[in-house]
């Protein structure tokens, strides 16, 4: 290698790469726009099937009153509009908030644990979820004045607990990544099988309404459920937008660096932990343990756009609000009348084009 | 001369384990300092402490005078600069956003005009222009170590920290990086602080040296008067012959003791 001497080039040398750079940066922007516009338009397209017979024309005239408050009013058989209004509609829209917030949690688990694999799944906060769920059904329903949401309100406080554990587990040894990752595995392990006992005591009906939430379903979610859940992301996505330079620094520089470049990394930590957990938790409480979506949907996106947190955060959002909204479909349709729960659905989708990621991919992504 | 960063009898320890004791030393702008001493003497831990990552448990790191620590993280980080021994490639960034991360400490949500021309720069200098868009993990360590400089650089710093930049280069890459560190040192009058190895790179490049042992600042000085062949030998157990190859200091280990 010459070594000879790097002085003497002028300050405003230039080779086109600060250019480059921008210009990548305006591509990305494009595709997040881009596909911003392709899920409305698969929203429409999928609202829209099923076995009740609805058309283009009626969602729209049902879109258009709802987003005018009623000023225009949608001249729309009444059967349709009920079947549009009150089951596809926050189906759908419940499909794009939840796939979008836990692929959302997952890009922040990711990034601040520099773990490829962790997802709210693997931190213990699904099967906290779980559990709560499970014990709410077995010895709650009936007994409490939340009624309706009890089953959702405790698997909430339980995801919340969870968090709160290793939230402090970690906060005691320095908010260091390997903690909050092993011990997010211990607790998931641990709350499996406190859930597993319970059913052994579980009536049969009982058992069938436990193994169904541990499934995830967007059968039978309201707009109640759908404004919680929105609100929640909406609330939480901004926040962790103003700090993606931040998690750049965390992700490809590691702590140490990150620290020297004058960023609180525990804050960090810390904020992206409870961000993620509220908002994966609110989801789940509502559809059920949905796996998956919060690992691949990073990936997917983090393919597509690049590693920058910018770009990252928003994408993998769309990527996994996207995905669970074609998992759904076809568990909707594939074999209608009967509904497949999407939690089922997005194993089977997701998990070969996981494998495809992996072979594609080189292998030190991975490793 | 007057002092431009100074460690002001710093002592650290891990629960009743000594780790440094006492370590005083100065250097004036653009001085560099070459941190030498066997694994486990308190380099890093010197290191961390001047960089502010840890705290000593008594005195005090000063930086033109003042205490480091009463610096906020983001004014302390637009005047001492971390090169680390190596870097996370688990969500591989390309090189450019790589080093853009040097500008942290001097932008808002995102990169302005100028930050981006500062990278550019340095990048070129660097000889990382054909790399600027490849992710780091398809790099060689030695271009990693450059891209970290670079980054390092970036911050336009006038201090400069390197924990063992050149432990994992071959020896082009050893001559480079120190080389670049030197000339922007003269340059910019950036001070630098770099814990090493390579006995025969630290003498070469330092101004001066500080020799630790056991957490104890053993040596201070030029090379010739650190590193003798019985400071060596007690320090590092080591019988050696010290020489010149063509005014370049050569450490040749000959016998354990």
């Amino acid at each position: 290698m010459d070594i000879a001497t790097t002085a003497g080039l002028a300050r405003g040398h230039s080779s086109g790469i600060a250019n480059r750079y921008r210009q990548a940066g305006y591509w990305r922007l494009a595709i997040i726009l881009g596909s911003l516009l392709a899920l409305v338009v698969v929203a429409g397209s999928v609202a829209i099937v099923g076995i009740a017979e609805t058309g283009l024309t009626a969602l729209l005239a049902i879109v258009v009153e709802k987003v005018s408050f009623g000023y225009i009013v949608a001249d729309v058989d009444p059967q349709q509009a009920r079947v549009l209004l009150h089951l596809r509609l926050p189906r759908v829209v419940m499909a794009i908030v939840a796939g979008g917030s836990l692929a959302f949690a997952g890009v922040l688990m990711q990034a601040i644990t520099r773990n490829p694999l962790v997802s709210p799944y693997t931190i213990g906060v699904s099967s906290a979820a779980a559990f709560g769920a499970s014990i709410a059904i077995m010895f709650g329903v009936g007994f409490s004045a939340a009624g309706l949401y009890f089953v959702p309100l405790t698997a909430f406080l339980f995801a919340l607990g969870c968090a709160v554990l290793v939230f402090s587990m970690a906060w005691l040894r320095g908010m260091g990544a390997q903690t909050m990752v092993l011990t997010g595995i211990a607790l998931m392990y641990l709350f499996s099988a406190m859930t597993a006992a319970v059913q052994f005591v579980a009536t049969q009906e009982q058992l069938a309404r436990v193994v169904h939430w541990t499934f995830g379903s967007l059968n039978g979610i309201g707009w109640d459920a759908v404004a919680v859940a929105g609100m929640a992301l909406l609330v939480a996505l901004p926040l962790a937008q103003s700090k993606a330079w931040q998690f750049n620094a965390l992700t490809s520089a590691g702590d140490d660096v990150s620290r020297s470049l004058g960023i609180n990394v525990a804050l960090l930590r810390g904020l992206a932990v409870v961000l993620s957990v509220v908002v994966s938790a609110v989801v789940i409480s509502f559809t059920g343990v949905i796996g998956f979506v919060g690992l691949i949907g990073p990936h997917v996106a983090r393919l597509m756009i690049g590693s920058d947190h910018r770009y990252l955060i928003p994408f993998s959002a769309i990527c996994g609000a996207m995905l669970l909204l074609l998992a759904d479909t076809v568990g909707r349709m594939a074999f209608s009348p009967t509904v497949i729960p999407v939690g089922i659905v997005v194993a089977f989708v997701g998990v070969p084009l996981f494998l495809h990621l992996i072979l594609s991919r080189r292998s030190e992504y991975f490793s | 001369m007057s002092d431009y960063l100074s460690v002001d009898k710093v002592s650290f320890g891990y629960g009743s384990r000594p780790v440094l004791r006492e370590v005083s030393v100065a250097l004036s702008k653009g001085h560099i300092l070459g941190l030498i001493g066997p694994n486990g003497a308190g380099k890093s831990t010197l290191v961390r402490i001047v960089l502010g990552l840890s705290s000593p448990s008594s005195g005090r790191v000063l930086l033109d005078g003042k205490d480091i620590r009463d610096l906020t993280p983001k004014a302390r980080a637009r005047r001492i600069a971390y090169v680390p021994q190596s870097s996370p490639l688990s969500f591989p960034a390309t090189v450019f956003e790589t080093c853009l991360l040097g500008r942290t400490p001097h932008m808002g949500a995102s990169p302005s005009a100028n930050d981006l021309a500062v990278v550019e720069e340095l990048l070129c200098r660097l000889r990382l222009e054909d790399f600027a868009f490849r992710p780091m993990s398809e790099l060689s360590g030695g271009e990693r170590q450059r891209v970290m400089l670079a980054r390092a650089l970036a911050q336009e710093t006038d201090v400069l920290v390197l924990d063992e930049p050149t432990s994992a280069l071959d020896i082009g890459n050893q001559l480079f990086t120190l080389r670049v560190v030197s000339e922007i040192a003269r340059e910019r009058g950036v001070t630098a602080l770099v814990a090493i190895h390579d006995l025969s790179l630290a003498a070469r490049f330092s101004d001066s040296l500080l020799l630790l042992d056991k957490g104890v600042v053993v040596g201070h000085g030029n090379w010739q008067s650190t590193l003798t062949e019985t400071t060596v030998r007690d320090v590092y157990g080591v019988n050696v012959e010290i020489g010149l190859l063509r005014d370049i200091p050569v450490f040749a280990p000959h016998e354990l003791t």
